[in-house]
Protein backbone atom coordinates (compact mmCIF):
# COMPACT_ATOMS: atom_id res chain seq x y z
CA UNK A 1 0.00 0.00 0.00
CA UNK A 2 1.16 3.53 -0.78
CA UNK A 3 1.85 5.91 2.00
CA UNK A 4 0.53 9.23 2.10
CA UNK A 5 3.10 12.10 1.54
CA UNK A 6 2.77 13.84 5.02
CA UNK A 7 4.63 16.24 6.57
CA UNK A 8 6.60 15.44 9.58
CA UNK A 9 9.02 18.70 10.53
CA UNK A 10 12.55 17.23 11.50
CA UNK A 11 14.51 20.60 11.62
CA UNK A 12 13.20 24.29 12.79
CA UNK A 13 13.63 25.30 8.84
CA UNK A 14 10.58 22.98 8.06
CA UNK A 15 8.56 23.83 10.51
CA UNK A 16 8.89 27.76 9.82
CA UNK A 17 8.61 26.96 6.24
CA UNK A 18 5.60 24.50 6.91
CA UNK A 19 3.82 27.16 8.87
CA UNK A 20 4.19 29.34 6.48
CA UNK A 21 2.81 27.11 3.48
CA UNK A 22 0.08 25.81 5.71
CA UNK A 23 -0.88 29.39 7.16
CA UNK A 24 -0.96 30.42 3.13
CA UNK A 25 -3.22 27.15 2.17
CA UNK A 26 -5.92 28.06 4.65
CA UNK A 27 -6.23 30.96 3.04
CA UNK A 28 -6.07 29.86 -0.56
CA UNK A 29 -8.61 26.74 0.95
CA UNK A 30 -10.93 29.19 2.04
CA UNK A 31 -11.18 31.46 -1.15
CA UNK A 32 -11.20 28.34 -3.57
CA UNK A 33 -14.00 27.17 -1.63
CA UNK A 34 -15.99 30.32 -1.50
CA UNK A 35 -15.53 30.26 -5.04
CA UNK A 36 -16.90 26.79 -5.59
CA UNK A 37 -19.63 27.76 -2.96
CA UNK A 38 -20.75 30.96 -5.36
CA UNK A 39 -20.06 29.21 -8.27
CA UNK A 40 -22.47 26.67 -7.65
CA UNK A 41 -25.53 28.63 -5.82
CA UNK A 42 -25.01 31.20 -8.76
CA UNK A 43 -24.32 29.72 -12.28
CA UNK A 44 -27.00 28.76 -14.57
CA UNK A 45 -25.12 25.06 -15.51
CA UNK A 46 -24.99 23.01 -12.63
CA UNK A 47 -22.68 20.87 -14.77
CA UNK A 48 -20.60 22.68 -16.10
CA UNK A 49 -20.30 24.49 -12.77
CA UNK A 50 -19.59 21.07 -11.09
CA UNK A 51 -17.05 20.12 -13.78
CA UNK A 52 -15.11 23.41 -13.60
CA UNK A 53 -14.70 23.10 -9.75
CA UNK A 54 -13.53 19.51 -9.94
CA UNK A 55 -11.04 20.60 -12.24
CA UNK A 56 -9.69 23.49 -11.16
CA UNK A 57 -9.30 20.91 -7.54
CA UNK A 58 -7.95 18.29 -9.48
CA UNK A 59 -5.13 21.05 -10.25
CA UNK A 60 -4.99 22.82 -6.13
CA UNK A 61 -4.86 19.47 -4.99
CA UNK A 62 -1.99 18.40 -7.19
CA UNK A 63 -0.16 21.88 -6.38
CA UNK A 64 -0.82 20.96 -2.72
CA UNK A 65 0.78 17.03 -3.11
CA UNK A 66 3.81 18.77 -4.87
CA UNK A 67 4.31 21.56 -1.86
CA UNK A 68 3.79 19.00 1.02
CA UNK A 69 6.93 16.92 -1.07
CA UNK A 70 8.77 20.06 -1.52
CA UNK A 71 8.38 20.94 2.57
CA UNK A 72 10.04 17.50 3.40
CA UNK A 73 12.89 18.35 1.28
CA UNK A 74 14.13 20.75 3.40
CA UNK A 75 17.25 20.62 5.35
CA UNK B 1 -39.29 24.06 -11.19
CA UNK B 2 -36.00 25.00 -11.34
CA UNK B 3 -35.10 28.17 -12.11
CA UNK B 4 -32.40 29.80 -13.94
CA UNK B 5 -31.76 33.00 -12.23
CA UNK B 6 -32.85 34.43 -8.77
CA UNK B 7 -36.44 35.77 -8.91
CA UNK B 8 -37.55 34.05 -12.28
CA UNK B 9 -41.48 33.74 -12.49
CA UNK B 10 -43.38 30.42 -13.69
CA UNK B 11 -44.58 31.72 -16.35
CA UNK B 12 -41.16 33.84 -17.04
CA UNK B 13 -39.51 32.79 -20.34
CA UNK B 14 -36.03 33.41 -21.05
CA UNK B 15 -35.30 34.65 -24.49
CA UNK B 16 -31.55 35.50 -24.28
CA UNK B 17 -28.62 35.18 -22.12
CA UNK B 18 -25.80 37.33 -22.54
CA UNK B 19 -22.36 37.69 -21.34
CA UNK B 20 -19.61 40.00 -22.30
CA UNK B 21 -17.62 39.23 -25.31
CA UNK B 22 -15.18 36.65 -25.08
CA UNK B 23 -12.40 39.31 -26.39
CA UNK B 24 -12.48 40.73 -22.69
CA UNK B 25 -11.93 37.42 -21.51
CA UNK B 26 -9.03 36.73 -23.12
CA UNK B 27 -8.07 40.05 -22.23
CA UNK B 28 -7.69 39.44 -18.71
CA UNK B 29 -6.50 35.66 -19.34
CA UNK B 30 -3.54 37.71 -21.35
CA UNK B 31 -2.83 39.84 -18.29
CA UNK B 32 -2.88 36.77 -16.24
CA UNK B 33 -0.46 35.30 -18.54
CA UNK B 34 1.59 37.92 -17.67
CA UNK B 35 2.27 36.71 -14.48
CA UNK B 36 2.91 32.84 -15.58
CA UNK B 37 5.51 34.29 -17.79
CA UNK B 38 7.08 36.03 -14.57
CA UNK B 39 7.55 32.13 -13.57
CA UNK B 40 9.45 31.38 -16.91
CA UNK B 41 11.67 34.37 -16.89
CA UNK B 42 12.30 33.54 -13.33
CA UNK B 43 13.40 30.27 -13.90
CA UNK B 44 15.25 31.23 -17.12
CA UNK B 45 17.58 34.32 -15.81
CA UNK B 46 17.86 33.35 -12.10
CA UNK B 47 20.44 30.17 -12.67
CA UNK B 48 22.11 32.83 -14.81
CA UNK B 49 22.36 36.03 -12.05
CA UNK B 50 21.89 34.07 -9.02
CA UNK B 51 23.17 30.44 -9.46
CA UNK B 52 23.45 29.92 -5.72
CA UNK B 53 19.39 29.82 -5.59
CA UNK B 54 19.41 26.55 -7.53
CA UNK B 55 22.39 24.79 -6.13
CA UNK B 56 22.27 22.58 -2.60
CA UNK B 57 19.95 23.86 0.24
CA UNK B 58 18.45 26.64 -1.35
CA UNK B 59 16.44 24.52 -4.11
CA UNK B 60 13.75 23.04 -2.27
CA UNK B 61 12.84 26.66 -0.44
CA UNK B 62 12.83 28.25 -4.21
CA UNK B 63 10.53 25.54 -5.78
CA UNK B 64 8.15 25.95 -2.46
CA UNK B 65 8.04 29.84 -3.14
CA UNK B 66 7.22 28.73 -7.22
CA UNK B 67 4.73 26.05 -5.78
CA UNK B 68 2.94 28.58 -3.72
CA UNK B 69 2.90 31.16 -6.86
CA UNK B 70 1.44 28.85 -8.91
CA UNK B 71 -1.59 28.12 -6.16
CA UNK B 72 -2.30 31.88 -6.17
CA UNK B 73 -2.28 31.39 -10.08
CA UNK B 74 -4.72 28.80 -10.35
CA UNK B 75 -6.99 30.24 -8.16
CA UNK B 76 -6.79 33.73 -10.13
CA UNK B 77 -7.54 31.95 -13.18
CA UNK B 78 -10.55 30.28 -11.74
CA UNK B 79 -11.93 33.62 -10.10
CA UNK B 80 -11.20 35.74 -13.52
CA UNK B 81 -13.63 32.58 -14.94
CA UNK B 82 -16.19 32.59 -12.15
CA UNK B 83 -16.64 36.33 -12.35
CA UNK B 84 -16.59 36.16 -16.88
CA UNK B 85 -19.38 33.54 -15.95
CA UNK B 86 -21.42 34.75 -13.62
CA UNK B 87 -21.72 38.37 -14.88
CA UNK B 88 -24.58 37.41 -17.44
CA UNK B 89 -27.71 39.68 -18.74
CA UNK B 90 -31.01 38.31 -19.15
CA UNK B 91 -33.80 38.62 -21.70
CA UNK B 92 -37.16 37.14 -20.96
CA UNK B 93 -40.26 37.66 -22.43
CA UNK B 94 -41.23 40.35 -19.53
CA UNK B 95 -38.23 42.03 -18.08
CA UNK B 96 -34.47 42.54 -18.54
CA UNK B 97 -32.26 41.26 -15.12
CA UNK B 98 -28.92 42.11 -14.77
CA UNK B 99 -26.33 39.96 -12.71
CA UNK B 100 -23.70 42.16 -12.15
CA UNK B 101 -21.18 40.01 -9.61
CA UNK B 102 -18.15 41.88 -9.02
CA UNK B 103 -16.05 40.23 -7.11
CA UNK B 104 -16.59 36.46 -5.24
CA UNK B 105 -18.35 38.46 -2.15
CA UNK B 106 -20.92 40.55 -4.30
CA UNK B 107 -23.59 40.03 -6.47
CA UNK B 108 -26.23 42.72 -7.72
CA UNK B 109 -29.11 41.84 -9.13
CA UNK B 110 -31.21 44.63 -10.90
CA UNK B 111 -34.25 44.31 -13.51
CA UNK B 112 -36.22 46.62 -15.73
CA UNK B 113 -39.79 45.50 -17.13
CA UNK B 114 -40.62 46.45 -20.46
CA UNK B 115 -42.92 49.02 -19.44
CA UNK B 116 -40.69 50.72 -17.74
CA UNK B 117 -38.52 51.19 -21.07
CA UNK B 118 -37.86 54.73 -22.41
CA UNK B 119 -35.57 53.98 -25.40
CA UNK B 120 -32.83 51.75 -26.47
CA UNK B 121 -29.63 52.45 -28.16
CA UNK B 122 -26.60 50.89 -29.00
CA UNK B 123 -22.96 51.78 -29.96
CA UNK B 124 -19.72 50.12 -31.42
CA UNK B 125 -16.60 51.57 -30.42
CA UNK B 126 -12.83 51.09 -31.57
CA UNK B 127 -10.92 49.30 -33.89
CA UNK B 128 -11.62 45.70 -32.21
CA UNK B 129 -15.43 46.99 -31.50
CA UNK B 130 -15.95 47.20 -35.31
CA UNK B 131 -13.75 43.83 -36.21
CA UNK B 132 -15.42 41.35 -33.55
CA UNK B 133 -18.68 43.15 -33.10
CA UNK B 134 -19.12 43.82 -29.76
CA UNK B 135 -20.34 47.64 -27.95
CA UNK B 136 -23.03 48.48 -25.56
CA UNK B 137 -26.48 48.59 -25.52
CA UNK B 138 -28.24 51.28 -23.38
CA UNK B 139 -31.33 51.02 -22.21
CA UNK B 140 -33.24 54.08 -20.83
CA UNK B 141 -35.59 53.77 -18.40
CA UNK B 142 -38.55 56.03 -17.28
CA UNK B 143 -38.30 58.30 -14.30
CA UNK B 144 -35.42 58.72 -12.41
CA UNK B 145 -34.47 55.06 -12.56
CA UNK B 146 -30.94 54.08 -13.24
CA UNK B 147 -30.58 53.35 -16.87
CA UNK B 148 -29.68 49.75 -17.81
CA UNK B 149 -26.13 49.33 -19.69
CA UNK B 150 -25.05 46.21 -21.32
CA UNK B 151 -21.38 46.92 -21.53
CA UNK B 152 -19.41 44.72 -24.28
CA UNK B 153 -22.05 42.70 -25.59
CA UNK B 154 -21.80 40.54 -29.21
CA UNK B 155 -23.98 41.96 -31.65
CA UNK B 156 -25.53 44.92 -29.86
CA UNK B 157 -27.61 45.74 -32.79
CA UNK B 158 -29.32 42.52 -32.81
CA UNK B 159 -29.80 42.69 -28.77
CA UNK B 160 -31.40 45.98 -29.28
CA UNK B 161 -33.46 45.15 -32.25
CA UNK B 162 -34.88 41.75 -29.85
CA UNK B 163 -35.13 43.97 -26.88
CA UNK B 164 -37.57 46.43 -29.25
CA UNK B 165 -39.73 43.41 -30.72
CA UNK B 166 -40.16 42.20 -27.20
CA UNK B 167 -41.41 45.32 -25.93
CA UNK B 168 -44.17 45.22 -28.95
CA UNK B 169 -45.10 42.10 -28.19
CA UNK B 170 -45.86 42.97 -24.55
CA UNK B 171 -49.34 43.38 -23.12
CA UNK B 172 -48.83 47.20 -22.11
CA UNK B 173 -46.36 48.21 -24.65
CA UNK B 174 -47.59 46.77 -28.03
CA UNK B 175 -50.40 48.24 -30.03
CA UNK B 176 -49.57 51.28 -29.34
Amino acid sequence: MQNINSFNPTNLNQLIMGVIFYGLLILITFFSFSCIYVLMKNGRSRGLSFFASLLYLMFFLTLVSQGVSLLNQIK
Amino acid sequence: MHRLFPGQQDDEEIVLVIRQHWFYLSAKILLWLVFVAILFVFDYFTPMYIPSLFQGGALPYVNLMKNIYLMFLILGLFMIWIIHYLNVWIITNKRVVCVFQKGIFEQRISELTFPNVEDISSDTNGIFGTFMSYGNVEVETAGEKENFVFENVPKPKDIERLIFNLMDKHPTRGNV
